[in-house]
């Protein structure tokens, strides 16, 4: 597998992305509207997962600030959308901006600390954030929270109220699209970053910041960079939630999200894009999951009766599973995922389809 | 390629023919700019003295204390462009101290490195800019990256795709990519590295790391070139194979060379000059003929051999 290639493959090979394609235009006459919207909550957080795994897996800066700037990016758009009623490209870019600003600001932060010291000033930051979100009337609506009924339409397609043909789709179908299109566009991008000359630096900064430099790499550039576009991804995520859920208050942008955002690329397996793209479906999707299978269950259903409920059973297998992918699987989804495709390509009757192009 | 093989396991026959007529040169100098290196430990960095000569390496009374150890003591010596200058010494003596001192990863107490008119000294992300290499004790790659993406890092300072366009995936991205991919094809053919361009680096023996290194410093395309330690721990024909690289290096790009080894060997066959490193204290310069018979550096290095 030595062929030089004259440029670098995405990690996607041509059928994987035909498959997906063809999954993402049929979906949503497939599936009901309640796993649409499970898989666009997904989408939405894969969004942010891609732009932490930039931050964390490749740029090795950990942080727990994920969820503030998710909530400002909610609240930019709300403003935005809602306040001054303007159409999706507005508000989604006015979030991208809000968030990379925002990013910008705290970025700084990462030149003078590192690891868990980064960890702790990015906690105190969700702090912070939660309590601006309360406090902040005007734009949050305070404790109670704010309705967030964005106008979702783009060159006079309305996404809200999807019709092509003369057929109306339901929200969630269109949602779906309309989500699912910026995942990939986002998801993209960040691959793009990677296989170039940024990407590389930013990786260089992890793995040896004085080598780094000693080969010209900015440190302060790479490192700021990576965090004003995670926060851009996050204060866009932050965005279709809002829009998505037309409702948003403050306790929703908490501690507990970051942490989820930080479980969704360890799960996923920290730097790859592929992976965060699995981990926020997998981590997104497991609490319905759990809920769809347990429905049948006596000793589990939120009775009197019952052993345990919904709710905890969600947080167990949620820990256990990170603990298994940390232990047995450090590389996460990811490193499944190119098992499972080798373990396809092997088969000759799959090979010729699988075979990536090459120069 | 077949060609690159052939020259490096020449390599003890093409040593001698190289290395003459540098030495014929380069001895008049070594006596001047000697003189002038003791004469200026007094006044730092004076320009009218040594003059600001391009691409010449300037360094001049450099003191680094680490609390009470003094790793380097009033350390002075120049490097003409195109000189490979030695700096040897035994472990602790402070050469990798010299050498962060070089890039600006440390910075001394006093004394002043000049690269022609550019002060490095303390300034980090200067060295890099100025047409500085170096390679680490303990090699610097990046150990999640493949040797191709090592490599690749070599160009970085010559390069320009930033966040955007390379998000875009768009122009001048493209292009680059694809021309600095083939550029670093030619320098893993070079250093026979060709093989194992898309290995992770933590896949590969200590040996081809210490290559694969070394082939990034000179995609930098340097002026000055500082090598730590660039054969330690390597056996004979690895190391042989590694001198064959850098004679190679020197006739391509004619850059300046300051290695550091901790034994002699290698250095008296390759260096136009040495300087000698003890407790931070130079205890002798001058070409390898001269080092090599100086009783202070004898004795330096009986002490440590046993
Ligand atoms: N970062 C540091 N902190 C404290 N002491 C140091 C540091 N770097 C080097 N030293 C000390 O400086 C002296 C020279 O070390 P070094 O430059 O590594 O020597 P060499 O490379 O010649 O073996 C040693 O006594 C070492 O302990
Ligand atoms: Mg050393």
């Amino acid at each position: 597998m030595t062929s030089r290639s004259p440029l670098p493959h995405l990690p996607l090979s041509r059928l994987t992305v035909a498959l997906l394609a063809a999954g993402y235009l049929l979906a949503p006459w497939r599936l009901s509207d309640f796993w649409l919207s499970v898989l666009i909550y997904g989408g939405i957080a894969a969004i942010g997962a891609v732009g932490l795994n930039l931050l964390t897996g490749y740029t090795g800066q950990v942080s727990l600030g994920h969820a503030a700037f998710l909530g400002a990016g909610a609240y930019t758009a709300g403003y935005v959308g809602v306040d001054l009623g303007w159409p999706l490209p507005a508000w989604l870019v006015a979030a991208a901006l809000a968030g990379g600003a925002l990013g910008a600001l705290v970025g700084p932060a990462a030149l003078r600390l590192r690891g868990h010291y980064l960890g702790i000033i990015t906690l105190g930051l969700v702090l912070l954030a939660q309590h601006i979100f309360q406090e902040w009337n005007a734009l949050t609506g305070g404790a109670t929270g704010r309705p967030t009924t964005l106008d979702a339409s783009i060159a006079g397609v309305d996404f809200n109220e999807l019709t092509v043909l003369g057929q109306p789709f339901t929200r969630e179908q269109s949602w779906f699209w309309l989500v699912w299109a910026l995942t990939g566009l986002a998801a993209l991008a960040v691959a793009n970053i990677v296989r170039t000359r940024p990407g590389r630096a930013m990786q260089a900064v992890r793995d040896r910041e004085v080598a780094a430099e000693m080969l010209g790499v900015s440190v302060t550039r790479y490192k700021i960079g990576a965090f004003v576009v995670a926060s851009a991804l996050a204060a866009v995520a932050g965005a279709l939630q809002a829009g998505f859920q037309q409702y948003v208050s403050p306790s929703e942008w908490s501690l507990l999200l970051s942490i989820q955002f930080l479980a969704m690329i360890i799960v996923g397996g920290l730097g790859s894009t592929t992976g965060a793209v699995l981990g926020a479906l997998f981590v997104g999707a497991l609490p319905h999951l759990i809920d769809e299978l347990s429905a049948g269950v006596p000793w589990l259903a939120g009775e009197q009766d019952s052993l345990i409920s919904v709710f905890a059973l969600n947080q167990i297998v949620f820990g256990l599973l990170i603990v298994l992918f940390l232990t047995l699987e450090p590389h996460g989804l990811a490193a499944l995922w190119v098992r499972l495709r080798t373990h396809i390509a092997r088969t000759p009757r799959w090979h010729a389809l699988t075979r990536r192009r090459t120069g | 390629m077949t060609t690159d093989k052939a020259a490096s396991t020449d390599t003890a026959a093409s040593t001698d023919k190289t290395l003459t007529p540098d030495k014929a040169v380069t001895t008049d100098k070594t006596v001047t700019t000697d003189n002038a290196a003791s004469k200026d430990k007094t006044v730092t960095g004076d320009k009218t003295q040594t003059g600001d000569k391009p691409g010449r390496l300037d360094v001049s009374a450099l003191t680094l204390r680490f609390g009470g150890v003094t790793a380097l003591n009033e350390v002075s010596f120049t490097v003409e462009p195109g000189e490979l200058m030695a700096v040897i010494g035994p472990n602790g003596a402070g050469k990798t101290s010299l050498l962060n001192c070089l890039t600006g990863v440390y910075r001394p107490q006093t004394g002043s490195v000049r690269l022609g008119a550019v002060e490095l000294a303390g300034r980090r992300g200067r060295a890099a800019r100025a047409g500085v290499a170096r390679t680490f004790q303990n090699h610097g790659l990046f150990t999640g990256l493949t040797v191709l993406d090592n490599l690749l890092l070599g160009r970085h300072r010559l390069t320009r795709t930033g966040i955007v366009s390379g998000a875009l995936w768009w122009g001048r991205a493209r292009g680059e990519e694809r021309a600095e991919r083939e550029h670093v094809a030619g320098i893993a053919e070079m250093f026979e590295l060709a093989d194992v361009l898309h290995e992770k680096v933590t896949a590969l023996p200590y040996g081809v790391a210490k290559r694969v290194e070394f082939a990034r410093a000179i995609a930098m395309e340097p002026k000055l070139l500082l090598l730590d330690e660039p054969v330690a721990g390597m056996g004979f024909e690895e190391t042989v194979a590694m001198a064959g690289h850098l004679l190679d290096v020197r006739e391509r790009f004619s850059c300046s060379v300051v290695l550091i080894d901790h034994d002699m060997r290698l250095v008296m066959d390759l260096a136009d000059r040495v300087t000698v490193l003890d407790f931070g204290v130079v205890i002798a310069a001058g070409t390898p003929e001269q080092v090599r018979t100086d009783p202070k550096v004898i004795e330096a290095y009986l002490g440590e051999e046993e």
